[in-house]
């Protein structure tokens, strides 16, 4: 039997996704709607005989398109190729209007409806309560009240499905509405609407004595809709008692001038903790995961170039992967619990006077917070923010807030140069000291951004309209689909690049031209172990000298007169190229250079590394201002392929991850050599 | 008087939006003519305002709510 086609619609925050959810379990596909970079979730699940394939479309309060979200909405349902045979509209039964006004747009483009009455039973225990059987009459189409949180109702919606049709309740009336001549022209609802092209309405100089036509028409419209609506809702007594609830109560703390901010501050702390404390432990898992199995393979596979690339191209790639994948998780659980329960619309409205200076709104708080863990997904996260020219600041800036990829490089550094010493309380000076280099990045993404807001052409100031949701309980499912979802498009956006660069590494750094690496090797081993030291202690200076010899360590010496300004020699050089594809990757090659032995032994790197003198002056090759230099440069640096890969996807250009590319690597050069100058 | 300009707390009637940046979205949330709404908190610093009809809250920057105007009801 044929898959019917059945699109979800609804106003945000009213339990869409739960339904979607229920209704498909993990029978989902994320991809995007053709042609935008907006995500596109779609499941599949059977009602009697009969399979449906379920859209599930942005949230919205109208089908008029007012940004990109937007448009898609009402373009899935005109569109021939995309016109689904039903459209189920979800409805919150505690917000009638509301909901019924983005119903009546569906039900005036003359297709099959099913309406979903969502929280019948929390309206009423709000003291809402509405006659189902009169709403149905009035709309001329099914109604199922339902709960989506706790899958009530559902068994009644799927067989209510087949009986969807087209609503008897027909609003538009451009005469009624339109004042110009153009309205003869207009056949239908339908055609008006794709009048209305999906352009970004901002602010103009003279507001009021410039007022566009079309976006008065577009209130007149919707003002008209309101109208029929509560006058068919009076004549039909659909609402039988209306009180009001406290489902907002929490406000009076959340939005407080004092407390609020106070609260906010502590749940992003807690945030930033969790990050790391819950992560700790399944990266150890995975890390001692790998080695068992790479170490099992080591013994078990014929020696060869085969080999070789599998242990140390593909399987040093996915591991590098892997191991962020419970930050990731941890941190968009969390991001997934303050959206849940409502909170995260709070802190937009906490935080949009900041983010105005900066040409962002409150709406660039989650890129931003979720920056802190990986920049991929965060920069995916931006695809909600209703303005362009807000979305690319927000993508231009958040790969400057400290992901978790460099945590291992400023752990290594910190160690290097921070004596591990309790400064205050619970507080240490090495704790300290990362809560610099972070707060060092985000004030780098705000100056950032602050001259961003300066530079690029303004079309007029930015818009914040949000609604703040009443507060609920979160529902756990839809954060663990939500974590699982995140989590894969981390994996496979981010992990092809770092996988593909990992092995291009592997090749450099195993390679060499002609036999200058193997004599090298076999030199270095012969004249160390000619001075009587351990033979596994030779070793590993021998394939340090190897690495020395690859085209890796070649091109490091050919950038060495570049660095020299920061006070970088060309071990450095090799891992900074080397790190190009993930910052974390400066760790492994250092170890390798300083010959430290497996990548997990970091106290050894250390002494190593401070222990490491200039072949040429006798002078250490790690001095304080050089580890500062190298740790700005980290701060600032663009280093990760994937971010790149990412931003080009998003923005549909390479003008963007290029201009990041060339002004990050630009201002981690500058800073550096300027911190280092002037320290030494 | 314009909706910036409101006192938190007491309740107004919408009368009309002159901002065409943001009237369409206003009018989709429900502020629309014959409404009434209640400021119920304005964030420090010039911040945004935050308004509520009973069933629903909204955030609006006091900069926009300037093109609001607003009829204080009783």
């Amino acid at each position: 039997m044929m898959e019917k086609k059945l699109a979800l619609v609804g106003n945000p925050n009213i339990g869409k996704t739960s339904l979607f959810n229920q209704l498909t379990g993990l029978n989902q596909k994320v991809a995007n709607f053709s042609g935008v970079t907006i995500e596109r979730k779609s499941g599949t699940f059977s009602a009697g005989n009969q399979m449906y394939d379920l859209v599930d479309l942005p949230g919205t309060y109208s089908l008029i398109p007012k940004s990109k979200d937007e448009e898609i909405v009402a373009r899935q349902i005109l569109e021939e190729s995309q016109r689904p045979d039903a459209v189920l509209v979800v409805c919150d039964a505690s917000n009638p209007e509301r909901n019924l006004l983005l119903f009546s747009q569906v039900a005036d483009l003359k297709i099959p409806v099913l309406v979903a009455l969502n929280m019948v039973d929390v309206a009423e225990e709000r003291g809402i309560l509405l006659d189902t059987q009169s709403l149905e009459k009035w709309l001329g189409c099914p109604v199922v009240a339902i709960n989506a949180r706790t899958g009530k109702g559902l068994n009644e919606l799927k067989a209510a499905i087949e009986k969807a049709k087209i609503p008897d309740l027909q609003i538009f009336n451009p005469q009624a509405v339109f004042s110009d001549n153009s309205t003869a022209e207009i056949h239908d609802f339908a055609h008006w609407l794709s009048l209305q092209s999906g352009q970004e309405y901002q602010h103009t100089e003279s507001e009021t004595a410039k007022t566009d036509i079309k976006s008065l028409q577009q209130a007149r419209e919707t003002v008209y809709r309101y109208k029929k609506i509560k006058e068919g809702m009076a004549a039909h007594h659909i609402v039988q008692s209306r009180e009001r609830g406290n489902e907002f109560s929490f406000d009076r703390w959340a939005l407080h001038p004092v407390w609020g901010y106070l609260l906010m501050l502590g749940i992003l702390i807690v945030v930033f903790e969790a990050i790391f404390k819950f992560s700790a432990l399944p990266m150890d898992w995975i890390e001692l995961a790998f080695g068992h199995g790479i170490a099992l393979l080591e013994q078990a596979l014929p020696d060869g170039i085969l080999k070789r690339l599998l242990l140390e191209g593909i399987l040093a790639g996915i591991q590098g992967i892997v191991i962020f994948i419970p930050q990731i998780a941890v941190l968009f659980f969390l991001i997934g619990l303050m959206e849940e329960s409502g909170y995260m619309s709070r802190v937009m409205v906490l935080t949009d006077m900041l983010m105005k200076k900066m040409g962002l709104s409150g709406k660039a708080v989650i890129p931003l917070v979720s920056g802190v863990a990986c920049a991929v997904p965060a920069i995916m996260s931006t695809r909600s923010m209703a303005g362009s020219r807000e979305r690319l600041i927000a993508i231009f800036v958040t790969p400057l807030m400290s992901c978790s990829a460099r945590l291992p490089v400023f752990t290594l550094l910190i160690g290097m140069l921070v004596p591990a010493r309790a400064a205050f309380g619970p507080l240490s000076l090495q704790g300290l000291s990362l809560f610099g280099l972070y707060l060092t990045g985000l004030l780098g993404a705000i100056a950032t951004a602050m001259v961003l807001n300066r530079l690029m052409p303004e079309k007029g100031r930015s818009t914040f309209v949000i609604e703040l949701p009443p507060y609920q309980y979160p529902l756990w499912k839809n954060i663990w689909i939500s974590v699982y979802q995140k989590s894969m498009s981390f994996v496979l956006e981010a992990g092809k690049v770092i996988l593909a660069i990992s092995i291009l590494l592997w090749f450099l750094a195993g390679f060499g031209p002609g036999e200058q690496m193997e004599t090298a090797y076999n030199q270095s081993l012969e004249t160390s172990l000619a001075s009587g030291m351990q033979r596994a202690e030779a070793e590993q200076i021998a394939l340090s000298r190897r690495l020395e010899s690859s085209y890796a360590g070649l091109a490091g010496k050919w950038v060495e007169p570049v660095l020299k300004p920061l006070g970088f020699d060309w071990k450095i050089g090799v891992a900074l190229l080397t790190s190009f594809a993930a910052r974390e990757v400066f760790v492994g090659t250092m170890s390798v250079l300083y010959a430290s032995g497996s990548e997990g032994e970091t106290e050894m790197l250390k002494t190593r590394m401070l222990q490491a003198r200039n072949p040429d002056s006798g002078s250490p090759v790690f001095t304080g201002p050089v580890v500062l230099s190298l740790l700005v440069f980290y701060i600032f640096a663009m280093q990760c392929m994937s971010t790149l890969a990412v931003s080009y996807r998003e923005t549909q250009s390479w003008k963007w991850p290029l201009l990041q590319l060339f002004y990050m690597s630009g201002l981690a050069y500058a800073l550096s050599a300027m911190v280092f100058q002037l320290s030494s | 008087m314009p909706l910036s300009e409101l006192a938190p707390g007491s309740p107004a009637l919408f009368l009309s939006c002159s901002s065409q940046a943001i009237y369409p979205k206003l009018a989709d949330m429900g502020l629309i003519e014959g409404s009434t709404w209640t400021v119920i908190q304005k964030m420090p610093f010039h911040g945004p305002l935050v308004i509520s009809n009973g069933s629903s809250r909204i955030s609006i920057r006091e900069e926009d709510a300037r093109f609001i105007l607003m009829q204080k009801t009783a």
